[in-house]
């Protein structure tokens, strides 16, 4: 009982209900001159359309008109469910990062992935309100005629998964504060939407298109929608969470397990609807930043969750290394995840040659690279940074690869299929000069060789942390200073 | 180790970036109940250290324990201990300052009418009731470290850990500030704080930790460090006339050196001198015709202290305790 005579129910409100972050959120999102100029121009510009719609149903072009009408309808929708929303969440915790606000909530009782988790939330909240807020306007539209109400919610149910996923993906890429990144990030969803989205949705049939074409897939592609959305989010929230996240927060568990169900998910696809591999190509996606983030990993990280969990008596069991975070345990999962790509291609009668050196070329992609940093320094912190950078030089090796296939047969031969980039883009190029069954050969090399050399340097990097955490001292650091003794 | 009457124990802690160490072998306690100071020059690796303890950082080697709950290996603990307030932080957009507060509020666990009367006894005690319904973006610097500090009082930890907190503040709102962090010690809180402007820390802390390039260089009181380890007693005298006279009458006297000539008289260092007798050796200056127009007792500024500290390190290499 509380001192004021009341139960401690009685005395809490509705909103204690929430997530203090989405509260905040809310408070502070319904209040941003985005949201709330985006709310009223909407309206504005929904009204005028209805009035122009009203005015042009008796007119002898109203069926151009009304399709004109509808298209314009669903973009002015989809401009704040998929720019307006995503395009704040892209700032969500950048701003929090640059202002160091981050750091103080960090030492309350909430964990960095309620935070973010809050942040989504807040703009899905005001996603629902732009949708409520339309919903009178496409009640006239049916009174108008022409509208099937059952295809209108579906895209309507489209859209709002499609708002969930993006501003999921954004308030995740948010985490990242490099600007070159953030540019890129940009510079790829402008021309994402230029060319293709909007410019479709612009031209008289808009997002309604585009999604009436899923809107007439079968169950399998509904069942995997709605199990791959919720696995998707979580994924790229936990993506931001364990950018922000402290040290000795453990975010790799949670990414990977997240990869493994979605890869599940993505066979069971394929074993159910004999053997269609659009789930497990869709799935390899989310898959590929998993691994890409997980062979990059900081090993400090696991030397500090170890001396957490050696503290409380618990360890890392030998068996589900491959989910324990730092680059070790992610080389083993990238091998696994392969590996199994791997055994459905050898198991499916349809498989090409080609298929599994495309499978090859992309697991070597991210293994040479890695091997190449851990051999020069194994204990770098900056291996993500490195990473970019040799995928960078291969990718322009790739190029001058595909100059040199057009111009002279073997210069791109010789030492560019050796390059796993490189050689897929002259796989994908059909600009291969020898066999394909000699490049996958190059390419099991390659892969086995990385791996080799990627287990030995994270055995011994992996020894060398636990020796390290195992006291609170390292070998290398100076005398123990002894402290003054206590007094009374 | 009997940890009682010490809230906070930090042992041989390192902490490098890259091959900068930032802070090596430190080691000290903080007093439950007191209020400490931590001063060191820009990168001397106060911020660094503090922020391991407040568990935003992770050292490299070496353990902090904070109210009998080790840092590194229970840190969500530990955090419940803390109030933590950094030297810049941004505030929030959209945001009234009662909004502010009452979602750290939230964040910390407090629901319904006990977060609100939590709040409110924060706004009280760091005075902000008048600004309760401002945007917290818009308020002073002075204001804004208030609304912070208010912020770190919210789950009432034991120990506050506060960097460089007065730094940029005008003189009024240092002098407001200052007095809020002596009622914090009245009311028990443990306080460390951090600042590069020692008399500020001076007049707060009872404990004083020196450090530079991250080790311990000192540790101490601040009467400690004022009064120094020299023999004898330092005055400042002022004459009106030539300094010169007032240098001969020091050159004569076996017992008294000048520490420093000044532009109207001389600070002067007297060895085996009662400072109850002083003014025997004020009717000898007079006597020899010196026209004194100031004499008083001078204490070591600790800047000076700090300096000497640093010598004595080069010179020594071992830190000292007063």
């Amino acid at each position: 009982m509380d001192s004021t005579g009341y139960s401690e129910e009685q005395t809490r409100d509705a909103s204690d209900w929430f997530s203090p972050i989405l509260v905040k959120e809310l408070r502070q999102g319904t209040r941003s001159r985005a949201f709330v100029w985006s709310f009223l121009a909407l309206h504005t510009v929904l009204l005028l359309l209805i009035i122009t719609a009203l005015l042009t149903a008796a007119s002898p072009h109203s069926n151009y008109d009304q399709v004109f009408v509808t298209g314009f309808f669903w973009t002015l929708i989809s401009i704040p469910l998929l720019l307006v929303l995503p395009g704040i969440g892209f700032g969500g915790l950048k701003k929090e990062l640059d202002a160091k606000t981050l750091e103080l909530i960090f030492l309350t009782r909430m964990t960095t992935l309620r935070i973010v988790f809050g942040k989504w939330a807040a703009l899905v909240i005001q996603g629902f309100l732009f949708v409520s807020a339309i919903l009178p306007y496409m009640i006239l539209r049916y009174f108008l005629g022409g509208v099937n109400l059952v295809d209108e919610l579906r895209i309507l149910l489209l859209l709002m998964l499609g708002s969930l996923c993006l501003t999921a993906a954004a308030v995740g890429l948010s985490s990242i504060t490099s600007k070159a990144f953030r540019l890129g990030i940009i510079i790829a969803v402008l021309f994402f939407l230029i060319q293709g989205l909007f410019t479709s949705m612009a031209i008289f049939y808009g997002a309604r298109g585009l999604f009436m074409t899923f809107g007439t897939a079968d169950g399998w592609s509904w069942l995997f929608l709605f199990f791959s959305v919720p696995l998707f989010i979580i994924l790229m929230l936990e993506f931001g969470a364990g950018r922000i996240a402290p040290p000795a927060e453990n975010h790799a568990l949670r990414k990977r397990l997240t990869g493994l169900v979605l890869l599940a998910g993505g066979i069971a696809v394929y074993f159910g609807t004999n053997g269609s591999w659009w789930a497990p190509v869709v799935v390899a996606i989310p898959l590929l930043i998993i691994c890409i983030e997980a062979v990059n990993e900081n090993l400090r990280s696991y030397g500090i969750l170890l001396r957490a969990r050696r503290a409380q008596g618990k360890r890392f069991a030998a068996p589900v290394r491959f989910l324990a975070p730092g680059w070790p345990g992610g080389v083993i999962f990238t091998a696994l995840v392969t590996a199994v790509y791997l055994a459905l291609l050898l198991t499916d009668s349809t498989t090409e040659p080609e298929h599994i050196l495309a499978l090859l070329t992309l697991s070597g992609a991210i293994l040479l690279p890695v091997a190449l940093i851990r051999l020069a320094a194994p204990d770098t912190e900056r291996g993500f940074v490195f990473f970019v950078l040799i995928q960078v030089i291969m990718l322009c090796a790739g190029i001058c690869a595909l100059v040199f296939a057009e111009t002279t047969y073997f210069a791109a031969s010789g030492f560019f299929e050796l390059l796993p980039i490189p050689l897929l883009m002259l796989m994908l190029g059909d600009h291969l000069s020898g066999s394909t069954n000699a490049s996958v050969n190059v390419m099991v090399f390659v892969n086995a060789i990385s791996l080799v050399a990627l287990l030995a340097t994270g055995m011994t990097a992996t020894r060398r942390t636990v020796a390290t955490t195992s006291s609170a001292h390292p070998g290398q650091a100076p005398q123990r200073q002894p402290l003054a003794p206590e007094t009374p | 180790m009997n940890s009682v009457s010490s809230l906070a124990v930090v042992r041989d802690l390192h902490r490098s970036f890259g091959p900068t160490r930032a802070v090596a072998n430190l080691s000290f306690r903080l007093p439950r109940g007191q209020v400490t100071g931590f001063i060191g020059a820009n990168g001397a690796g106060k911020t660094t250290t503090m922020r391991m303890m407040a568990s935003l950082d992770i050292p490299n080697a070496g353990s902090i324990e904070i109210d009998g709950v080790d840092v590194l290996e229970d840190p969500s603990h530990a955090r419940r201990s803390i109030g933590w307030m950094p030297d810049t932080y941004g505030s929030y957009q959209d945001m009234s300052v009662w909004e502010y507060l009452d979602f750290f509020a939230r964040a910390f666990g407090y629901t319904g009418i006990e977060r609100k009367r939590r709040v409110d006894e924060v706004m009280d005690f760091a005075d902000l009731g008048s600004l309760s319904d401002r945007p917290a973006d818009t308020l002073s610097k002075g204001m804004s470290q208030r609304l912070c500090l208010g912020r770190s009082l919210v789950h009432d930890p034991a120990l506050l850990i506060l960097d460089e907190p007065a730094a940029g503040l005008d003189p009024k709102a240092r002098i407001e500030f200052k007095h809020l962090v002596r009622l914090l010690a009245g009311e028990g809180k443990t306080v460390f704080i951090s600042s590069h402007i020692l008399s500020e820390l001076a007049e707060m802390c009872d404990t004083l930790l020196f450090i530079d390039e991250g080790k311990l260089i000192h540790e101490g009181t601040a009467e400690s460090l004022m009064h120094g380890d020299a023999p004898g007693v330092a005055y400042a005298v002022e004459i009106a006339g030539p300094v010169e006279h007032l240098e001969e009458w020091v050159a004569l006297r076996p017992d008294a050196a000048v520490i420093e000539t000044r532009k109207h008289g001389a600070l002067i260092r007297f060895d085996h001198i009662d400072p109850a007798e002083i003014s025997g050796v004020l009717k000898q200056l007079l006597d020899a015709g010196i026209r004194v127009t100031d004499f008083h007792r001078e204490q070591r500024r600790l800047e000076d202290a700090f300096v000497e500290i640093l010598e004595k390190l080069n010179a020594n290499g071992a830190p000292s305790n007063t």
